[in-house]
């Protein structure tokens, strides 16, 4: 059964040129205790995904947009103040990037995991053995507790910000690119970690990140996003061993390989420009394969069985 | 103990700016000449009253030339100028630094004390009343408009209130403050007094005497006012806009505060060192503007003492022991800024 059904959701930020397609019409869903891997370069719109389903909208949003069903429950027709009190952390929570600026610098450690708790008036006794349980559960010591986050190295910074994400028990956690600014060694470590707490808590994981070969290591799905849309879903066997669309074909490639003389290949180009995108398809300009029909018109995702569908035209004629 | 080293250390630095500013006005009023000019216009006068004096009791005019040069020399010793600058200055220098400030020569308090120490005494306060009420209110507005406009930047408010931070930036206080006279006294037919402390002749009674002294205290308070909201302003805005727009506020709501708590410990709280920097600096770079504003209303204070000590008669031993009492201020404003920051600030501890 699904936890979490997203349908048709669009997020577009308005901007002195135009609307900004940020998310554009993306469908998925996700089984409960799986993790789907979003995979994307930067400006595919991978983040804002993430910001929207948490609803954490910047102002200049344009149109919000679309249907999110966490356990068969409608999220969009809940008043903004019910979902910050019902939805948020509570049943949806995120893990930033935390080796950046994620923690507040002059609060300490053990306030920050403990305040969604300590605003539903939990005595502060037991919000205190709640979070040292956590950062036990996150491989940390309980005396991180009472340090300042400038006195925490990136890997630690991270795992607090994961606590963090786990303090109200969550069913989803959104991790966007959790790893990207730790060293490879430590990357390993958080990665470990991930798979632990998701196999000891049962939790369901959407992880946002632009590497494809990370998102595999962890990930049950796999969806590839290109400039707001997702142009290839499946399980990580299918779209990894058998991807269709050419840009999930070239980002496979340009993975470098240990044993193998084959040199990695890069895509050409950019991605489009979000506020003034290409008619038809939006990988067309950088897609080898592209012809006369993507020019023409936008593909639709399209279903290959068992679940794997694909947004090109190649495959519509087969 | 290294947060009492480090505040050692700091204390030891604010004490050699307190050293070089002494050392400066010792090379500035000597090297100059200016002591020299002030001590023998000094001499001449007194010379004046003596050669008065003496006329009336020697007639010879050979032996009375010789009196009075023998008086001319007596008074040279007398105010140091037989030494050089750089022996007489450094002197003046080191008693005031056993905090013995020495005698001004016109200046009086009420009581009629010559004592530069009673005169600073009185004055103090009178300016200490302007400024910190005047600092109260802009503290309170500045942060409070800032924080304000950090919440909707870009919108109509925003633009004309920046607007005003740009203008009330450039205001020199003495400007603002003629002004304010000119529309409040002349054109309002004395609305509000043009300056001075009190009426003439104070009212009595302890309440109405108060009331007079606010009502004077209105148009200065004003311009101290006007001229340092706006950039205090700008500023508060400019760093709560800037901490409104990083990664911790997004996971604060992330983790679904309520946005009051949001403001209040994820974006103020983190905001606070920055700005109360930018209020003690501004304060202490406020100390020039804080004399013309006083002499433009006639504020007995201290500014208006520092004028006096450089202005018409200049007064020497006034305005090193002046100079002195302002750079402890500023030090003094300084290290409780270091204090504060080590309140405020985790990061800085270590």
């Amino acid at each position: 059964m699904a936890i979490l059904e997203v349908r048709d959701l669009y997020l577009y930020y308005e901007t002195p040129r135009g609307p900004v397609h940020a998310v554009d019409g993306v469908s998925f869903e996700l089984p409960e205790g799986s993790a789907l891997g979003l995979v994307g370069e930067s400006g595919s719109g991978k983040t804002s995904l993430g910001l929207a389903l948490l609803r954490l909208l910047p102002k200049n949003v344009d149109t919000y947009k679309g249907s999110i069903r966490l356990e068969g429950r409608e999220l969009m027709e809940l008043s903004d103040e019910q979902f910050r009190r019902e939805i948020r952390w509570r049943k949806i929570a995120m893990a930033f990037q935390g080796a950046m600026n994620v923690l507040n610098p002059v609060v300490k450690v053990w306030l920050q995991i403990a305040e969604p708790l300590l605003l539903e008036k939990t005595p502060r006794p037991q919000a205190r053995a709640r979070v040292e349980e956590l950062l036990e559960l996150v491989g940390l010591s309980k005396d991180v507790a009472d340090r300042y986050p400038h006195e925490l190295s990136g890997g630690m910074k991270q795992r607090v910000v994961l606590a963090a994400a786990l303090v109200m028990n969550p069913k989803v956690v959104i991790l966007d690119e959790p790893t990207s600014a730790l060293d490879v060694s430590i990357q390993a470590q958080i990665m470990n970690l991930l798979k632990r707490l998701k196999r000891e808590l049962g939790l369901s994981y959407i992880f946002i990140t632009h590497d494809i070969a990370l998102a595999s290591d962890l990930c049950d799905y796999l969806g590839i996003a290109y400039a707001g849309q997702i142009v290839e879903l499946g399980t990580s066997e299918q779209v990894l061993l058998e991807p269709e669309h050419p840009y999930t074909q070239g980002l496979l490639e340009s993975i470098p390989r240990l044993r193998s003389t084959r040199l990695p290949s890069f895509i050409p180009g950019a991605p489009p420009d979000p506020v003034d995108l290409p008619e038809g398809c939006r990988f067309r300009e950088r897609c080898p394969k592209a012809f006369e029909r993507c020019t023409e018109m936008p593909p639709l995702l399209q279903g290959k069985g068992a679940g794997h569908e694909v947004r090109c035209w190649l495959l519509a004629g087969r | 103990m290294a947060i009492l080293r480090k505040l050692l250390l700091r204390a030891l630095s604010l004490i050699a700016v307190v050293l070089i500013v002494l050392v400066l006005v010792v090379v500035v009023l000597g090297a100059t000449g200016f002591s020299d000019r002030i001590l023998s216009s000094v001499i001449s006068e007194e010379m004046r009253a003596v050669r008065q004096q003496l006329a009336e009791t020697i007639r010879d005019p050979q032996e009375l030339e010789r009196a009075l040069r023998e008086q001319r020399r007596e008074l040279e010793a007398f105010y140091g100028l037989d030494k050089p600058w750089y022996v007489r200055l450094p002197q003046d220098v080191l008693r005031v630094l056993t905090l013995d400030l020495g005698e001004a020569r016109t200046v009086a308090t009420a009581q009629g004390s010559k004592r530069i120490q009673d005169i600073i005494a009185e004055r103090l306060p009178r300016t200490a009343l302007l400024f910190t009420t005047a600092l109260v209110i802009y503290f309170l507005i500045g942060v409070w408009l800032g924080t304000l406009l950090a919440t909707r930047p870009g919108s109509k408010l925003d633009r004309v209130l920046s607007y005003f931070a740009a203008v009330s930036f450039a205001l020199p206080s003495w400007w603002t403050g003629i002004l304010l006279i000119l529309i409040f006294y002349f054109y309002l037919g004395g609305l509000l007094p043009a300056g001075g402390m009190y009426s003439t002749p104070p009212p009595e009674g302890g309440l109405a005497r108060f009331l007079d002294l606010a009502y004077h205290a209105i148009l200065p308070i004003f311009t101290l006012v006007l001229v340092a909201t706006g950039p205090l302003m700008y500023v508060a805005r400019t760093i709560t806009l800037n901490v409104a727009q990083e990664d911790h506020v997004t996971f604060a709501r992330a983790k679904g505060i309520p946005e009051g708590l949001v403001r209040r410990r994820h974006i103020l709280r983190v905001a606070a060192p920055p700005i109360v920097t930018g209020l003690i600096l501004g304060l202490v770079g406020s100390i020039a503007g804080s004399i013309t504003t006083e002499i433009v209303f006639r504020w007995p204070g201290m500014g208006q003492l520092y004028f006096q000590a450089v202005s018409g008669q200049p007064d020497e031993s006034l305005i090193v022991a002046l100079t002195f009492v302002y750079t402890m201020l500023y030090a003094l404003a300084r290290f409780i800024l270091e204090i504060l920051y080590l309140i405020l600030d985790p990061r800085v501890r270590y």
